[in-house]
């Protein structure tokens, strides 16, 4: 069944399409909340949250839009407002420890890239404010406009996209560095 | 390394706008006429376009901890007063763990009444270790005044305490044997022995129920015990007159 009957079902009290949406989106939504807190407890305290919260909520999805969307733009509030009553930004970054999937034909060499490239955006990221980093989540993950995520927001589109263009600037310089090094060491 | 090289803000700005679809179809057409015969324009927005790339890539990538949502439960969907909800949900709010039904989430016919808010299965929980906790105070509370009161009667009682005076005097009375009475109608006599050092047993014979002095001057009383219902003769050496207690006294 799509996102969107589920969402009108669990909003007129159908416990198993409710349920039917959190088992579907619990990873997406703990994910996108790892990526703006980047802690992992954070992380699930925040999905937790979010899924009170869809609880509280879903009657006010007009059934209309993008279930996932919506669901994002509540993740990105209240991860902000999370580490906002905490008072608190990721000290230490925890450094990524999934498992990376290893096809048979994958280049070593370029997984390794791979892998320290995301690894430096994490970093680049730990250094941006949880704001900085929801409104990238919103933008390149959901694919959300400027000024669509500055009404979830509540900030200007303006601020939306210097927000946006400074933090891929700063992951760019980083990035950038990192080839340039690279290149020299060849 | 190729900081110096780093474009101005503006171009990035302009840039995102361009593939954003953000720029008015003015700009837009003298942007892409510049992309046509600048070579750096060209690499920058290639750059930007990679950095987004593996921004949203990184975006995208598993998250450490995924399979710890596993652990989270499902809030369900339970009408009630808006008193309760705000007690409930604020619960819930703190706790991780909603409710236990999670994987095998079975509705019931009464839980199926609408959203409005978050209910868990859980709910009552709060309340009995609230209640229990309530109940543990009280019983400590009542101790510790038992324990304060027998105390007090002990060490903090001005009697045990020297120098300490309450300023009320306090008489016990005492259960004082009735006067004996004087029936000398009576007739009737009984014999007792008398035990003294000089003579270990003497008779004396004395009326029953009386009380007299003797030619010796001994006072002779004769009482009864109330537990045995047996009689006793009590004989007083010495020379003592009866006489009765005034009323001043």
């Amino acid at each position: 069944m799509e996102d969107n009957r589920l969402a009108a079902a669990a909003a007129k009290g159908d416990r198993e399409a409710f349920a039917t949406l959190v088992l579907r989106y619990r990873t997406y939504v703990y994910r996108l909340a790892y990526k703006i807190a980047l802690h992992e407890e954070d992380a699930l305290d925040i999905t937790q949250n979010v899924f009170l919260r869809l609880l509280e909520r879903i009657g006010t999805f007009d059934g209309t839009g993008n279930f996932r969307a919506w669901l994002g733009t509540i993740t990105a509030r209240l991860a902000i407002d999370f580490l906002r009553s905490r008072n608190r930004r990721p000290s230490t970054v925890e450094m990524e420890s999934a498992p990376v999937p290893v096809s048979e034909d994958a280049n070593p060499r370029e997984l390794c890239d791979r892998e320290m490239r995301k690894e430096r955006i994490t970093r680049v990221m730990a250094e941006l404010s949880p704001q900085q980093r929801a409104v990238i989540a919103l933008r390149l993950h959901e694919d959300l406009g400027p000024k669509e995520i500055g009404e979830h927001m509540g900030i200007p589109a303006r601020q939306v996209r210097v927000q946006l263009v400074r933090a891929i600037a700063r992951i760019r310089e980083i990035l950038q560095i990192d080839l340039d090094d690279g290149e020299n060491d060849r | 390394m190729n900081i110096e090289k780093e474009p101005p803000e503006e171009l990035f700005e302009q840039i995102a706008a361009y593939l954003d679809g953000d720029m008015p179809p003015d700009q837009r057409a003298e942007f892409e006429k510049r992309l046509e015969t600048d070579e750096t324009l060209r690499l920058e927005m290639a750059g930007w376009q990679e950095t987004v790339r593996a921004t949203r890539e990184w975006l995208q990538s598993e998250a450490p901890g995924e399979e710890r949502v596993e652990t989270l439960e499902i809030p369900t969907l339970i009408r009630h007063s808006e008193q309760q909800r705000s007690v409930i949900a604020s619960e819930a709010w703190q706790s991780r763990h909603w409710n236990a039904s999670l994987r095998s989430p079975h509705p019931g016919p009464s839980q199926t009444q609408g959203p409005g808010f978050a209910m868990t299965e859980r709910g009552l929980w709060p309340y009995f270790w609230r209640i229990a906790g309530a109940i543990a105070i009280f019983i400590a509370g009542f101790a510790l005044g038992q324990l304060l009161s027998s105390f007090e009667s002990s060490s903090f009682s001005p009697e045990n305490r020297p120098g300490v005076t309450t300023g009320v005097d306090v008489q016990i009375p005492q259960e004082t044997a009735a006067p004996p009475r004087d029936d000398s109608g009576e007739a009737e006599t009984a014999t007792v022995e008398q035990r003294t050092d000089q003579n270990p047993v003497q008779v004396v014979q004395a009326p029953r129920g009386r009380r007299f002095v003797d030619e010796k001057g001994r006072i002779v009383i004769e009482t009864s015990l109330k537990e045995s219902g047996s009689r006793a003769i009590w004989v007083v050496d010495g020379s003592f007159q009866l006489e009765r207690p005034t009323e001043n006294n």
